[in-house]
Formats: C-alpha cells, sequence, structure tokens
C-alpha cells in the first residue's frame, strides 16, 4: 500500500508540473496582454515596457515559467528591479490587477467553494443513492418509474437554469430564504451553523438536482445488475432475509461504481462551481476564476487552474485507495 | 426390481417428492414453458442425477426447488413434497427457514456464486448464523471446522482469503463447505464439476460422495456429463424440453436405454473402450418452450417415428410409461406403448 502511494504521489508531481506548463505556455499564446491593461488609460510604448517589466513578462518565457514554479518551494521576490516586494512562501505570484498574493486571494475564496460543495456533496449523494437504491427494488413498478422519469427531467436542467428558477420561487416571489450573501462563509461565524444553512440551500439544490438525478441513474443501474448476479443467488439460497441479501450482498457490490463517481465529482467540485457560484454571486473559487481569466490575471488564473488539477488528482488516488478497501481483488499486496 | 441400498423394510415418505411440477416465465415474446410436468422420487441418502441439454430445464427444476422463484414473475404449480412437505405454497418467508437449512445448493460457478467482497470463511460462518443463534466467534469456528471437513489445509488459515485467492477446486470445496454447513438434509449440486478440469472433477466427486455418506443427506446431481452420472448416481432422470423423458436406475440407463433421447445422448458420449469411432451427435435442436408441440417434444429430432403408427409422434404428446417385463422402466415414448402398456406404479 505504501509503495502504490509512493508511486502515485510521484505520478501526480509529474501531472501537475505538466499541467501547470500548458496552462502557462497558454496564456502566452493568448491574446491577453496584462501589461498594456496594467498602464491605464494614457498609455505611452514606454509605460507600456515598464509595466512590462514590472510585471517580469519582459524575461523569456521559460525563466518567466521557472521563476513563477520557484515560489511553490520557496518565497521569492516579484515586481519591478529596486521595487521589488517579498512574495512569502508559497508564492502563488501577485495579482495582476490587484498586486494582492494570490495566496491570499485563493485562501479568502476556499471557505465559499467548500461551502458550496459540502452540501451539495451531501444532499446529492443521500438523494441519489437512496432514490437509486430504490428504483432498483421496486424495478418496473410505479415508484421506479415514478423516480427514473424524475431523474430523466434532472439531468436534462442544466444548472442556470435551475438556479434562476430557485432564485425566481423562493427568492423573488415566495421570498422565504435569503439571496446568498457574501458575508457568510462557514457555518463557525457570526451567522451560526443555521443561517449558514439558509444562505446555502438554494446553490446546494441546484448543484443537487442535476447530480442526484445522475447518481439515481447510476445506482440504480448498478444495483439492478449486482441483483442479477451469481452471488445473490448464493445469498438467497443461504436463508438470508431480504434486508440482508439488499444491502450486506448487494449494495457494497453495487455501490462501488458510485464510490468512484463521488471521488471524482468532488475533486472536481472542490476546484469551483463556476455556474452555480456566478449565479448566486458566491465569491468561491469558480467566480474568482471567471473574473482573472477575463481581466487576463495569469497569476490567479495559474493558481486556481492547478489547484483544481491538485484536486482532482488527489480524488484520483484518493477513489484508487478506496477501491481497494472496498474490492479486495484490487488490492495491492 | 433392484431394492434402494437401505432395503428398508417400512417405507418412511420419500425425502423428495415431486409430481407434476411446471415453471413458465412470462417474457416479451410469450410464455417460456421451462418445466412441463417434472416427476422425480428421491428416497433418503440417495442420489439422483438430473441429466439433459442446455434448456432442458434442470437448472430451472433444481431453483424452483429452492424456491428461488417465489416473488418473480415465474408461475410455479406441482407439488414439491420435501420431506412430506409441500414446498410450492410456501411464502418466500417461510421458505427461508428451509434454505440452507433443509435444502442447500452447490452452484457450477464457484467464482461468481461467492461474494467477491468478502473472505470465504466469513460466508460460510454466515451461511451458520442464518440458522443457528451463535455468536460470531462459535459460527467462526464451525466455519474453519468445516473448511477443514472438505479438505482445505490450514482451514483457520484460509478462513480470511477471499474467493479470488482460492484456486478452482478450492473453491468449489469452500462452496460445498458453505451448503453443508447447516447439515441439510438435501443437497442439490447443479453443474458442481463443469468449470473444473478433470482431476479435480474427481477429487470433488469423491469429495461430495464422503461427505454424503457422513451426513445422510440426499443429493440431485444436476448435469449434462453421463460420466459424473455412472460415478456417483443411483438414480437418473433424463430431461428434455422441460420434461422427464425416462427414469431409470444407473445400471438401467446405461443397460437399457428407452427413449431415443437418452439412447442419442449415450451413443453422444466417448468411450475410451473399444476403437475410437466418430462421435454421433443428435441432429437439430431443442423445441422452442414458448410453442410447445402437440406430439412429442423429440419428434423432430427422433430417427424412430417412423416406427410408430398413425404418426402419433407428431400428434399426441406420450405420457411418462413404463414398458413390460422386469427389467422395465419408466420413459415418455410411445415405442414403449406398441409394448403391453403399465402405468407407472407409485
Amino acid at each position: 500500500m505504501t509503495g502504490f502511494l509512493m508511486r502515485r504521489f510521484a505520478a501526480m508531481i509529474a501531472l501537475l508540473l505538466v499541467i501547470s506548463f500548458v496552462t502557462f505556455s497558454l496564456f502566452q499564446l493568448g491574446p491577453a496582454d496584462p501589461a498594456s491593461a496594467a498602464c491605464g488609460q494614457e498609455c505611452t510604448p514606454a509605460r507600456v515596457a515598464e509595466a512590462r517589466v514590472a510585471l517580469g513578462m519582459d524575461k523569456p518565457f521559460l525563466s518567466q515559467y521557472v521563476s513563477y514554479m520557484s515560489g511553490l518551494l520557496d518565497s521569492r521576490l516579484v515586481g519591478a528591479p529596486g521595487a521589488q516586494t517579498v512574495c512569502e512562501w508559497p508564492c502563488l505570484g501577485k495579482s495582476f490587477q490587484t498586486n494582492e498574493d494570490v495566496t491570499a486571494i485563493i485562501e479568502r475564496a476556499l471557505p465559499y467553494t467548500l461551502s458550496v460543495a459540502s452540501g451539495a456533496i451531501v444532499l446529492w449523494t443521500v438523494v441519489g443513492v437512496g432514490l437509486g437504491l430504490l428504483a432498483a427494488l421496486r424495478k418496473d413498478k410505479f415508484t421506479d418509474k415514478l423516480i427514473v422519469g424524475a431523474a430523466s427531467v434532472g439531468v436534462s436542467l442544466p444548472i442556470p437554469v435551475t438556479g434562476l428558477l430557485l432564485l425566481l420561487v423562493f427568492v423573488s416571489t415566495f421570498d422565504v430564504l435569503p439571496f446568498t450573501t457574501n458575508e457568510i462563509s462557514s457555518p463557525f461565524g457570526e451567522a451560526g451553523p443555521g443561517g449558514w444553512f439558509l444562505n446555502y440551500l438554494l446553490p446546494w439544490v441546484a448543484l443537487a438536482v442535476l447530480f442526484s438525478a445522475q447518481y439515481i441513474r447510476v445506482t440504480r443501474g448498478n444495483m439492478l445488475e449486482t441483483f442479477g448476479e451469481d452471488f445473490m443467488r448464493t445469498a438467497r439460497s443461504k436463508g438470508l432475509s431480504r434486508p440482508g441479501i439488499v444491502f450486506k450482498h448487494g449494495a457494497r457490490a453495487g455501490i462501488t461504481p458510485v464510490v468512484t463517481m463521488l471521488g471524482l465529482d468532488i475533486g472536481l467540485l472542490l476546484g469551483g462551481a463556476v455556474l452555480t457560484e456566478q449565479i448566486f454571486s458566491v465569491p468561491g473559487i469558480g467566480f474568482t476564476a471567471v473574473r482573472a481569466a477575463q481581466a487576463g490575471d495569469l497569476p490567479v488564473t495559474m493558481a486556481i487552474t492547478m489547484m483544481a488539477a491538485f484536486f482532482i488528482i488527489v480524488a484520483n488516488v484518493v477513489v484508487d485507495a478506496a477501491y481497494a478497501v472496498i474490492d479486495p481483488r484490487v488490492r495491492v499486496s | 426390481m433392484a431394492t434402494t441400498p437401505q432395503g428398508s423394510t417400512s417405507t418412511p415418505a420419500p425425502m423428495l417428492d415431486i409430481r407434476d411440477l411446471r415453471v413458465s416465465f412470462p417474457t416479451d415474446d410469450g410464455v417460456v414453458h421451462a418445466v412441463n410436468g417434472m416427476d422425480l422420487t428421491l428416497a433418503r441418502g440417495e442420489t439422483v442425477g438430473i441429466v439433459g441439454e442446455s434448456g432442458s430445464g434442470k437448472t430451472v427444476t433444481s431453483q424452483a426447488l429452492m424456491g428461488l422463484f417465489k416473488d418473480t414473475s415465474a408461475t410455479v404449480t406441482g407439488e414439491i413434497r420435501l420431506d412430506g412437505e409441500d414446498l410450492v405454497p410456501l411464502t418466500e418467508a417461510q421458505m427461508r427457514a428451509y434454505r440452507g437449512k433443509k435444502i442447500a445448493m452447490i452452484f457450477q460457478d464457484p467464482l461468481s456464486a461467492m461474494h467477491p467482497f468478502y473472505p470465504v470463511g466469513a460466508q460460510i460462518a454466515e451461511a451458520y448464523r442464518v440458522h443457528n443463534k451463535v455468536s460470531k466467534k462459535a459460527a467462526a469456528a464451525v466455519a474453519v471446522d468445516m473448511l477443514g471437513r472438505v479438505g482445505i489445509p490450514d482451514p483457520a488459515r484460509r478462513y480470511s482469503s477471499y474467493p479470488h485467492e482460492f484456486s478452482g477446486g478450492m473453491r468449489q470445496r469452500a462452496m460445498i463447505a458453505m451448503a453443508l454447513v447447516c447439515e441439510p438434509e438435501l443437497l442439490i449440486a447443479d453443474e458442481p464439476t463443469t468449470a473444473l478440469d478433470v482431476t479435480v472433477q474427481a477429487q470433488i466427486l469423491d469429495l461430495l460422495g464422503e461427505l454424503q455418506s457422513e451426513t445422510g443427506a440426499s443429493v440431485i446431481m444436476v448435469t449434462h456429463d453421463l460420466g459424473v452420472v455412472a460415478e456417483v448416481c443411483h438414480q437418473v432422470v433424463v430431461m428434455y424440453g422441460g420434461e422427464c423423458v425416462e427414469q431409470a436406475t444407473v445400471a438401467d440407463i446405461f443397460r437399457d436405454p428407452r427413449h431415443p433421447y437418452t439412447q442419442g445422448l449415450l451413443a453422444s458420449m466417448p468411450s475410451l473402450a473399444g476403437k475410437s469411432e466418430r462421435l454421433a451427435p443428435i441432429p437439430g435442436f431443442p423445441p422452442s418452450l414458448l410453442a410447445l408441440p402437440d406430439g412429442c417434444l423429440f419428434a423432430d429430432r427422433c430417427p424412430q417415428t417412423h416406427l410408430v403408427p398413425d404418426q402419433a409422434c407428431t400428434t399426441t404428446r406420450p405420457t411418462l410409461t413404463g414398458g413390460a417385463g422386469s427389467a422395465s422402466h419408466p420413459s415418455r415414448c410411445h415405442l414403449t406403448l406398441t409394448e403391453p402398456v403399465r402405468e407407472v406404479a407409485r
């Protein structure tokens, strides 16, 4: 197991290096010119050149990349020669827009994204797996058809549609829920768990409608497949009760693919729920990423891309490890 | 008439008595008649072989015995008397008390029949705990003992191995341990050696024989392998198209096969004795179970229909009847009717 994790860790570092390099290159090839954006309205070629030096963009591409990446190992100096400031480790550069440490920007945005992600994940897992299991147990009966029908509608509803509908109904029309505020970023703040819950309920539901639908379909499909397995017939032949057969023998095998899916979705969502954060004005990672990309803010874009990639890769490793725990056949001795 | 091995003076109820068992499944294409009037009597401690090709209804019959069609869309009618008690009308919940306790089953492919995520020993212990109120620890001890009895070396250590860590033969031994841990009175072995290579096959059959004589269980051996039948069975039931077409002692079936299908089966069996000849396969295919013909189900493939007058083979379904004479046994063929007829005595 240790060897397995070590190998995965090495692969993870290599993959992150590749991703960072590709992102950095794409940015260089793109049309964005942060220097002319930074120099403002009364711009002369001389001032653009100055700004370019200040941003460090006058140096060759590779040296820019190496200098940026060195911030992950140690603190480094940023800014124009003569006016350099120290960027503390872990340094992800300074925002081209605000000159703020990117690390601080991410630290500020992450709790919002964690709030959105955590509740949504719990909600859709419970609803999706629960209803999927129920549908499989009631196959071809009315309950099953109702759940499958609802899931078909759910997967066809994109977040912008669900999100706006939820806002229209619960906030504008009936005014039973507050519009999301950026003052609440965790259940431990002044608003308390209740305020946090109500604040994020709509974003959770918007995400859960889409994701539950997918989890219902995958859970139902996998459970039905498992019910047809020989070992389920064996369990019945032993004289086990139906709950014993369904949960102890069926669910353990049928749920495995759902665990994979869940791990990857968690990784994906921690990198920012771009649409959901936009619609509900939650200043999380996704929200910040969109702003940074629009403004040509390389350090912020880089940092968020790397972080999202990091979460997804870690989620992959966790899923593989979880698989080994669930299924003894994939255990590495 | 040969007596049963026990040859007892009093005649208690047979261990198993199946009368006119019928199983059908509704499908999108119509009703599939998988078993169409199956009769079988099995005495205590005896072994009966159910022989037939794929789709002849032998596996469906054995699953019907386990009550595995309860709570499904399948229809099961007739009588399955286990120790005198009819299992057909029982509900799923009532049937649970019998499964594993009085009737147990061994499946063809032990790798897929065992749960891949649980240790082998735990699965055996689970089977024991379903019917015995004991602690997990006590059940584990029983399971270890059982693993030893089926010939698995170092059973205490192998208890925590997973099915995929066992060889094919070991897995089938473990499967047998799981089936026998509650000492069932009736063991159904559904092609228990088909997935194994020949040397392991023989070991498994020997093991089953030993355990049977230890526990006194009756065994139904479902197989398409007449060699297995010859080795372990007392009685044989030949199935075709969901019907029992011939029932006899093993000696009689090999010496005097009466139904043309049985004769075909024997002719298609390779023999090591004598010079090697080409095998004689039975031409054609089994009948469609969706639309059964009026006449004999085997008529299409039968080489002897011309011997029966009035084309009775294609118009009238023969009944299971025994011919005259001391060496006769029941078979479902019009040819037996041309001899003096005698209804099967029960």
